[in-house]
């Protein structure tokens, strides 16, 4: 058996460990290597939680002054990412407000062309048919659009099914309509989106891309999870950041996922853990050089096809490939935020009770992506060309948001109270003792200002109230961010706590499609 | 083609990053001269504004229970802001040390007084309590009327002595008839009537022996115990680990807990050592000085910080003790059966002991069960309230 072609590839992309999705797939030293910084996320963030406690118990003053610094960073914290929410928010609306079509008309773009990636398992017809729909609807030359129903062979009948219907429906609306089975059971893959994706991907270069002679590099590839709706002037408002970018082919583009589809039908807790998430994009949207890709994105064809596309071999793809081509590029690569919307669905079920599972158990998967700190930390040992200031701002940055998010919620709302209950008599009579639980309850309450923003802000951003909703609602949609405490223990810090114990145990995660439930199903 | 300045773009610009970077030290630099504020203002420390020089000044707190009610708090004569962050406390900092007199003053309540010193970084704790200043009894009569009312048989101007300057929360009926056969016997009556005649004999149960045994084995060096004299008490209570015993005519209550768990009230900071006579007054004195007497060595949990009795008298005001007993809720209390009526009296005896009256008029016996409070005055039982009832309840 022939080695397959790798002179497409990008030279570091060409090493054997360059899909690496965990310690197991190395040897030797570097397995021993890979596997200390699959523990040391999880090990961080335990010692972080026990250390509270033990300096509770043996230094009660000293966790005293630390929880109270603490709750002080956390007001500021807040501060500053409600600063870069709400520029955002500003930002958001004018974009969604322009007229992208008029802008992108200053430059030559009607060479580019789209593919548009729809990976999907076992959901519901009628989700699929809204994305597609809001697809046919955009401002845009449908000829361009490459559109790629992408099928698992797991789902079977069904999903060949639906791959008939859509083609029937769709075929004369787009330039090319292309459906494709990712076939079961592939030896090195794990089930899920990134390794159908990437066989997509594959099918649409020989099967599209070469035939036609359309070059990679005019080529610009949107993923977007099947529940995706899209807004009228995405891909004109995409082609322009793409012609004006200052490296596009060495640029990924992040729309801003508001997680709003199913708004009126999901309960308050989804609704709030759904706003939040997007939010964290709006904010990073204003920092783009913390950013990585998130969920639905794009990226030129030849990006892609210079790494490989996609990996198949782990969980946080959509993440891992900006990894990927960052490290491939020697740094040389950007994420471009849009500051343009898409709609995808607040995670909902049926039942509350398995709203809150689902939810927890996609959040342990997003929260999972502590998976891209370890290949991180394993090719920034090895790519010797990115330059050592930026590896090591971009590990302490990434360190940062994965040890925060685990254990910020945990010792601001449990352990800030640890001295009070567990420290010594000679702390107890303190003033220090006193105060502690007032100053950090005050501080806390001042936090909780940055929600009144939130809930402003995310009552924008809902669509519009249907008939069968009461007025009522909005005013339930303002107050319920004051679950965000218990929302964020639950459904950050605790699953980002168990995905980080997973990987420290070397129990690797695989990939959980969730369900996409809407009204009309329910 | 490339992006030219020339071509129309979007109002709204990112976020500059010099603006970032300068909202991000800004906020680094108020963080790293806010802790250190944060820490010393939590700590006690107080910057005086109001002095022409820059004064800064050590505090300490003040930390008070008062209770279920909606008692009032003075400090110094001056209402305090109720700041109640607890249940039913309230914490009163930015207190220059010094002695402090603090009142909790509620409605028809008696009021409680104490003066308490204040060191600096330290609260001092204290709890006070509030009985009826009109006792409130409730009637428990051998008979009762067929609709359950208390009956008493007897003159006119017996019962009106019974009553006088008291508040019943029933109604009763009075009646001089001696014939008992169309009247209910009341059950609750006579099953306190039994407790209260196995009370009368009073004596040292074995398991009573035994269990003050043990808790001497257990209990860390006592050396305040009165030992001056036998402990002649017919009955030694015990409750959360203190116990209540007589030694001559006096009454005393020992903590027989582990060290880390001792009521605040038997103990003083280390720093007020020297002046413990004028700040508590010699009964405290006494007893601190005869722990550091007795302190062989100092364990690693041994608290530095403060010294700790484990013996306080309980004030009978030179009256003689016919019986005494934890009061129901809290603990710190002991509800004392003198010639006079029944008291009740704080354990805590930094400063005086605040002792309240909860009947103050004789009577026969009294027992506590169930939680609450019993007398006998010849063949009518009193329950005795210890809260006002709320009228329309």
């Amino acid at each position: 058996m022939s080695e397959p072609d790798q002179s497409h590839l990008l030279p570091y992309a060409r090493r054997a460990d360059f899909h690496v999705g965990r310690a197991t797939e190395l040897t030797g030293r570097a397995r021993v290597l890979y596997r200390c910084f699959e523990i040391f996320p999880g090990l961080a963030s335990w010692t972080t939680l026990i250390g509270v406690v033990l300096m509770s118990i043996y230094a009660p003053f000293v966790a005293a002054y630390f929880i109270i610094a603490f709750a002080l960073f956390w007001v500021l914290k807040t501060g500053f990412l409600s600063y870069h929410l709400r520029y955002n928010w500003k930002r958001l609306q004018h974009h969604t407000a322009l007229d992208w079509g008029v802008l992108v008309k200053d430059f030559p773009y009607q060479h580019l062309h789209h593919v548009i990636i729809l990976p999907f398992y076992t959901e519901p017809q009628s989700v699929i048919e809204a994305t597609l729909e809001s697809l046919a609807n955009t401002h845009y030359d449908k000829s361009k659009l490459i559109v790629v129903l992408a099928s698992e062979g797991r789902a079977g009948e069904y999903a060949e099914n639906i791959c008939r219907t859509m083609t029937s429906k769709y075929q004369s609306v787009f330039g090319t309509f292309l459906t494709t089975i990712h076939p079961a059971n592939v030896p090195g893959e794990m089930a899920g989106k990134g390794s159908n994706a990437a066989y997509a991907a594959e099918e649409v270069r020989t099967r599209v891309l070469d035939p036609q002679g359309l070059k990679y590099g005019e080529v610009l590839v949107s993923i977007f999870d099947i529940d995706t709706v899209l807004y009228p002037d995405y891909f004109n408002c995409l082609v322009w950041h793409f012609v004006t970018a200052r490296r596009p082919l060495k640029s990924s583009f992040q729309p801003v996922p508001i997680f709003n589809n199913n708004m009126w039908e999901a309960p308050a807790l989804a609704r709030v853990v759904a706003m939040s998430s997007t939010f964290w994009e709006m904010v990073q949207q204003e920092r783009p050089e913390r950013m990585a890709t998130f969920s639905s994105h794009s990226v030129s064809f030849q990006a892609l096809y210079e790494v490989g596309y996609w990996q198949k071999n782990m969980v946080s793809e959509d993440s891992r490939i900006y990894w990927n081509l960052m490290i491939a590029n020697d740094g040389e690569y950007d994420v471009i935020p849009l500051s343009y919307p898409v709609s995808m669905d607040a995670n909902a079920a049926p039942t509350l009770w398995r709203t809150i599972v689902q939810i927890y158990k996609q959040h342990r998967r997003w929260t999972y992506g502590v998976e891209n700190f370890c290949y991180v930390l394993h090719h920034f040992k090895n790519n010797k060309k990115i330059p050592r200031g930026a590896r090591i701002k971009i590990i302490l940055q990434q360190a940062e948001g994965y040890w925060s998010l685990v254990t910020n919620p945990i010792m601001l709302f449990i352990l800030g109270w640890a001295p009070i209950f567990l420290g010594s008599q000679e702390f107890h009579q303190t003033v220090l003792s006193y105060n502690l639980p007032i100053m950090v309850r005050d501080l806390l309450s001042l936090a909780m200002f940055g929600l009144v923003i939130s809930s402003i802000i995310s009552l924008s951003l809902i669509p519009p109230r249907p008939a069968s909703a009461s007025r009522f609602r909005y005013i339930v949609m303002a107050l319920q961010w004051i679950l965000v405490p218990a929302t964020m223990i639950f459904f950050s810090a605790i699953p980002g706590l168990d995905a980080q114990t997973r990987l420290m145990f070397g129990r690797y995660m695989g990939f959980w499609v969730t369900p996409k439930t809407r009204a009309s199903e329910a | 083609m490339k992006y030219s300045p020339t071509h129309f773009v979007p109002g709204v610009q990112p976020l500059p990053r010099g603006r970032r970077r300068f909202v991000f030290l800004t906020l680094a630099l108020f963080f790293f001269c806010a802790v250190p504020v944060f820490v010393f203002y939590a700590t006690g420390y107080r910057y005086n504004f109001m002095d022409t020089g820059a004064t800064i000044t050590t505090t300490g707190g003040l930390y008070v229970t008062v209770g279920a009610g909606n008692g009032e708090v003075y400090l110094n004569e001056a209402p305090v802001r109720d700041l109640r962050v607890f249940r039913n406390a309230i914490f009163i900092q930015n207190l220059v040390p010094g002695m402090q007199r603090l009142h909790v003053q509620e409605p028809l309540m008696h009021t409680w007084v104490k003066e308490l010193p204040v060191y600096p970084y330290i609260v001092t704790e204290a709890e006070s309590f509030a009985l009826p200043l009109v006792p409130q009894v409730r009637l428990i009569t051998e008979y009762e009327t067929s609709t359950g009312t208390p009956l008493i048989i007897g003159s006119a101007t017996g019962t009106a002595a019974l009553f006088a300057g008291v508040s019943s929360t029933l109604p009763f009926v009075s009646t001089t008839t001696k014939s008992t056969s169309t009247l209910t016997r009341n059950s609750e009556y006579e099953y306190l009537a039994s407790l209260f005649s196995t009370t009368t004999a009073t004596s040292t149960t074995l398991i009573s022996r035994v269990v003050d045994g043990v808790t001497d084995a257990l209990t860390f060096n006592n050396p305040t115990t009165a030992t001056s004299s036998p402990v002649l008490a017919t009955t030694t209570k015990l409750q959360d680990d203190l116990r209540l015993y007589q030694s001559g005519d006096d009454i005393f209550v020992d903590f027989i807990g582990p060290e880390r768990s001792i009521p605040y009230y038997f103990c003083v900071p280390t720093t007020a050592l020297a002046s413990t006579s004028e700040l508590y007054g010699p009964e405290v004195m006494r007893g601190v000085a005869s722990v550091l007497a007795a302190r062989t060595e100092v364990t690693d949990t041994t608290n530095l910080e403060r010294i700790c009795r484990t013996t306080i008298r309980i004030d009978r005001q030179w009256q003689t003790v016919i019986g005494f007993d934890f009061f129901p809720s809290p603990t710190d209390l002991v509800v004392i059966h003198r010639t006079d009526g029944i008291f009740v009296t704080e354990v805590d005896d930094r400063s005086w002991q605040n002792t309240q009256a909860l009947y103050p008029y004789p009577v026969d016996e009294m027992i506590q069960t169930g939680g609450k409070i019993y007398v006998k005055r010849g063949k009518i039982i009193l329950e005795l309230l210890t809260t006002v009832p709320v009228v329309g309840n």
